[in-house]
């Protein structure tokens, strides 16, 4: 602890020296810090819309629907769905199970058309698994038989009011274009431009009549967990379910949230593959910084460390004596780093950033609120510990070099 | 002699100069790096997005903000005639496209219970000569780009997915004007990979011909498409256009409003990457004014020396300057050196945005370039970065008096 | 007499230590003539070095006067110091102070650079003055590759290269063994006899100081005598 103290006590012996460092090091950590958090409040807020609004946690499909889900495939479905749902009751963590048929159709109000996707939902397990119910601001959620949901940027294009009569048309199961009317039951807002511009919600049972579909037959089964956590796990479960009801054999196939995301977490990922590359850039410099910094602390004192030794201290202390120095700047400008980062913090959970205002509404990245980086309670500390690690990474040499010294030599010309 | 000293004191104090050499170095490779993306991302935008739809894009009145965009309602009639009248020296290439939507399906088996694969697509109506669609022209896999008389060019994937092969055929079904729905067996006549599955996934091309007895609208178009010579004049000679097309019910849209959301997210993306150079030079400038004091605390005995025989407090500046543009230049040779073939590997390879970024009309992948200008740029940063660190260290130590200086150890 | 070419009147030195005021000179007052050989003593700690600093435009009087051939020194800003110790004043340290990266020739060149002299011109001066010092056969080496002698013979020349009027040397001898610091003495005294430069040089060995025509003696930052020798 003495030795601590000594140490922190040196590293401000010259202070331009260590102010230089303080700036290198606690930049370089507001920096990482900083960008760790946007992406990660950035990534946590796409990811939860995605979740929220389209996904759910686990999707159960026709084994050969997601290689041809492009082409919205009636004839790749399930053909049980009640049955597949029945099966997952017992599931650990379940919150509940929907229905959907997803498919390609045209919206007219009588004058235009606009293609759109239709997605026919089971109202009950919809509400459940999905967040489209608390976004409708107009409305209702599936009060009538005939009611369909349209987003508020398709209802602008068309001119849709509650209440309006609408068309829409679409391919049956046997290729053949049917049209099914209904009335503007709810209008709603996620925030996610492409989802309101370009989705129409519609009750199962009238798509499945519409579309030549049995009441059992649905494109999609997606399933809700209370708390999810391990998606592993989760999809584990499901596929456990399945089989313990006589359902492995069948023609089924289930995936995580993450295959239907897949261009957002791959681009995602991407951004954070290529700032990871840049942050290790920088904690290079900064490492280089330190190691120049410290090898002049140890030339400079040659006669002082050759003093310490001649007074008693042996080389392993000195050694550590340093390690420490470096450590200690490491720590300093860690701390400091992190205030700035904290500030900068506050500022974006406080005021956030709206992306949306400046970002183009058909951006495939869900950004239906106010951005905000999202931080774990250890960041912080970590990255002032880490820095110290850094630190001592670069102090490695010419601490050792300090404790290899000949005290004889290091007490020197001066003597 | 300055310079010369300057030299050999780099060389004596090598350990010292690696340092301040390193930090510029990683400093202009990170400069070099991150420009080399940005500017791929823009000449992608500039070179192909731009292009392929056209630096100047004309279009009936209202279709850009009509509901349906697509509706057959917004063609422009007389189509070739009013083209061939439109002149401008700026103009290198001028052609009108019948861009549609349609329906292709399997062609009709023999079991009428199993549902015709199907898939909802945007048809480009062209010429066979176009000189548009590049992505796709240069990427035919099978077959050739569009035959004279009847026939569609697919992507593989639609094809794999419509369950057809080149030679064999495809059912395109369409509305005509009269909201009428009609169809044509097409022969497919090539296949290709845009290298977009956005690209890929959603567009067909036939001649414009074909396009036009598919949609019954003779003569007509969906748009005229211009390239020019240099595309920063665009807007104006998307005026002039506008001039010779006035109270025709057209609208004359340069590359700058037609992509102003791409350009909107590529001053964004310039922006955040302006930020984080700023900061790497930042947190370089401080390791690198850190080493050149050290340096020249180091010397300070000489200095004095120096200072004691005749040499004035501006001629030790100089000399410290002198050291550090040394140093920084090299810094700066040695930073671009390793900066210029990795963005010349990565523009060979392409770099990974993601496939998100290709619905915005980036490919996924990202091919970075080299820029004249930008490399000089860097350089004369990283040469920069030094040279504050070394003027500031020279102030500093030129402040110091001649016997202090002298009997400092 | 021959010509006064500097001239201290009570100058008064005080450092600061701390919060302490550490009166270095506590009132100086002597001449300079032209072609002196002349030597100050005294203990570790007199002044000695504090004066020599400041006649040789390195250190300013705290109070007092110094007068280099006329000129206050007081006024000076720091580019006339430096034009003064380039010009009229050379210097011999202790610790030889030759730059490690230049060479002999490179190293006696350097205050000709400084006044932009031609190159032809600073090679003709320069040679002299290394054959002058003995130095002839040792003009490409760097400074590590000779022996202390050498370093301060190359100290010498380099100190004569502009024709200064005085030449000052802070214990010239300290780092040498006795034979070579004779040798050096013999050296600075044959450039005073020929080049009639005067030399002022601080010393506290008493073999040094033999060689002195004048002794001024400090102690406590006070002149206690000042002895001139006859020539013998």
């Amino acid at each position: 602890m003495e030795l601590f103290a000594i140490a922190l006590r040196n590293v401000f012996r010259n202070p331009r020296r260590t102010l230089l460092n303080l700036v290198a090091i606690g930049l370089g950590v507001m920096i990482i810090l900083t960008m760790k958090g946007w992406i990660a409040g950035f990534s946590l807020s796409a990811y939860q819309t995605t979740i929220d609004l389209d996904t759910a946690d686990v999707q159960i499909l026709q084994k050969d629907y997601q290689a041809e889900a492009r082409r919205l495939p009636l004839d790749l479905r399930i053909t049980d769905w009640p049955g597949v749902k029945a099966a997952l009751k017992d599931v650990p963590g379940l919150k509940a199970v929907g229905a959907r048929i997803d498919v390609s159709a045209e919206l007219g109000n009588g004058v235009t058309t606009v293609g759109v996707t239709l997605r026919a939902v089971d109202p009950d397990g919809e509400a459940q698994t999905n967040s489209i119910r608390p976004v409708i601001h107009e409305g209702t959620y599936f009060t009538a038989d005939d009611h369909v949901l349209v987003g508020s940027g398709l209802a602008r294009k068309l001119g849709l009011q509650l209440g309006d009569h609408v068309f829409l048309t679409a391919l049956d199961q046997y290729g053949v274009k049917n049209l099914v009317d209904g009335s503007v039951g709810g209008i709603f807002t996620s925030g996610y431009g492409l989802f309101d511009d370009t989705v129409v919600y519609m009750p199962l049972k009238k798509a499945q009549e519409a579309l030549a579909l049995a009441p059992g037959d649905a494109t999609r089964v997606v399933v809700k967990f209370q708390h999810p956590g391990n998606l592993d796990q989760e999809v584990a479960a499901v596929r456990q379910a399945l089989a313990s009801h006589g359902l492995a054999t069948a023609p089924l196939a289930v995936y995580p949230w993450t295959e239907f995301a897949r261009s957002l977490v791959d681009t995602l990922e991407s951004r954070v593959r290529i700032l990871t590359m840049l942050m290790g850039v920088l904690v290079l410099l900064v490492a280089v910084g330190i190691l120049n910094s410290m090898s002049m602390a140890v030339q400079e004192r040659y006669q002082e460390i050759g003093t310490l030794r001649a007074i008693g201290m042996n080389r392993r202390q000195l050694t550590r004596l340093f390690l420490l120095e470096g450590f200690s700047l490491g720590l300093a400008g860690g701390v400091a780093g992190l205030l700035g980062a904290a500030v900068l913090a506050w500022w974006g959970l406080t005021w956030g950033v709206d992306a949306r205002n400046f970002l183009p509404r058909d951006l495939p990245i869900p950004l239906v609120s106010v951005l905000r980086p999202a931080y774990s309670p250890g960041d912080f500390p970590l990255a002032a510990l880490l820095s110290g690690a850094v630190a001592v990474v670069g102090s490695l040499a010419p601490a050792r070099r300090a404790g290899k010294m000949v005290v004889r030599d290091a007490l020197g010309s001066h003597v | 002699m300055f310079a010369k000293i300057a030299l050999l004191n780099i060389v004596k104090h090598a350990k010292r100069s690696v340092v301040v050499f390193v930090a510029v170095a990683l400093a202009v490779l990170v400069l070099c790096a991150v420009g080399g993306v940005i500017r791929g991302i823009s000449d992608t935008v500039l070179g192909s997005i731009v292009p392929t739809a056209g630096h100047i894009v004309v279009t009936q009145e209202g279709a850009k903000d009509a509901p349906n965009p697509y509706d057959l309602k917004f063609l422009i009639p007389q189509a070739d005639s009013r083209l061939a009248g439109l002149h401008d020296d700026r103009i290198t290439v001028q052609e009108s496209v019948l861009t549609f939507t349609a329906l292709l399906v399997e062609p009709v088996g023999t079991d009428s219970k199993k549902e015709a694969r199907n898939l909802g697509m945007l048809g480009q109506g062209v010429r066979p000569d176009t000189r548009f669609l590049a992505n796709i022209r240069g990427g035919i896999t099978q077959g050739a780009f569009l035959p004279e008389g009847r026939g569609i060019l697919l992507s593989n994937q639609a094809a794999r997915l419509l369950g057809v092969k080149a030679g064999g055929t495809v059912m395109v079904l369409t509305s005509d004007r009269g909201n009428n729905p009609w169809y044509q067996e097409l022969p497919i006549t090539g296949l290709f990979t845009s290298g977009s599955d956005q690209v890929d996934l959603s567009t067909f091309v036939v001649s414009q011909d074909t396009a036009r007895s598919l949609v019954d609208a003779e003569g007509m178009s969906r748009e005229f498409r211009f390239l020019v010579k240099d595309p920063d004049t665009a807007p104006d000679v998307a005026a002039a256009l506008r001039s010779q097309l006035q109270g025709q019910g057209l609208r004359v849209e340069p590359w700058e409003v037609t992509f102003s959301s791409l350009l909107t997210i590529l001053q964004f993306l310039t922006i955040l990457t302006v930020i984080i150079r700023a900061f790497f030079v930042v947190v370089a400038g401080s390791v690198i004014t850190n080493s050149i004091l050290m340096t020249v605390f180091e010397r300070t005995r000489e200095h004095g020396t120096l200072r004691a025989i005749g040499l004035k407090k501006r001629q030790l500046r100089g000399m410290i300057v002198t050291e550090g543009l040394l140093l920084g230049g090299l810094g700066s040779v040695a930073g671009l050196a390793l900066g210029i073939p990795l963005v010349l590997v990565l523009s060979q390879i392409g770099l990974d945005l993601g496939s998100a970024t290709e619905s915005l009309g980036f490919a996924s992948k990202i091919y970075p370039a080299l820029g004249g200008v930008d490399l000089v740029f860097d350089f004369l940063f990283g040469t920069l970065i030094a040279l504050v660190a070394s003027l500031y260290a020279s102030r500093v130590s030129a402040r110091r008096s001649v016997s202090e200086s002298l009997t400092h150890t | 007499m021959a010509e006064t070419i500097i001239s201290v009147r009570n100058v008064k030195k005080d450092y600061l230590l701390g919060k302490t005021i550490i009166p270095a000179l506590k009132g100086i007052s002597f001449d300079i003539h032209e072609g002196e050989f002349l030597s100050i003593v005294g203990p570790s700690g007199c002044g000695k070095s504090t004066m020599l600093n400041i006649l040789g435009c390195i250190d300013k009087a705290t109070s007092g006067q110094v007068t280099f051939q006329g000129t206050d020194l007081s006024t000076l800003n720091d580019d006339q110091e430096a034009d003064i110790r380039l010009n009229k004043i050379g210097f011999i340290f202790q610790s030889f102070n030759l730059v490690a990266v230049l060479d002999v020739r490179e190293n006696v060149e350097f205050p000709l650079l400084l006044k932009k002299v031609a190159p032809a011109q600073r090679r003709k001066i320069v040679d002299r003055l290394i054959d002058l010092v003995g130095l002839g056969e040792f003009a490409n080496h760097k400074p590590d590759e000779l022996s202390g002698g050498q370093r301060q013979r190359v100290a010498i020349a380099r100190a004569l290269v502009n024709s200064p009027r005085l030449v000052i040397a802070d214990e010239p001898t300290a780092n040498l063994d006795s034979d070579t610091s004779v040798k050096i003495m013999e050296v600075m005294k044959a450039l005073n006899d020929h080049e009639k430069v005067s030399f002022i040089f601080s010393t506290h060995n008493d073999l040094i100081e033999k060689y002195a025509r004048r002794v001024i003696r400090f102690r406590d930052g006070l002149i206690v005598a000042d002895e001139s020798k006859s020539e013998g």
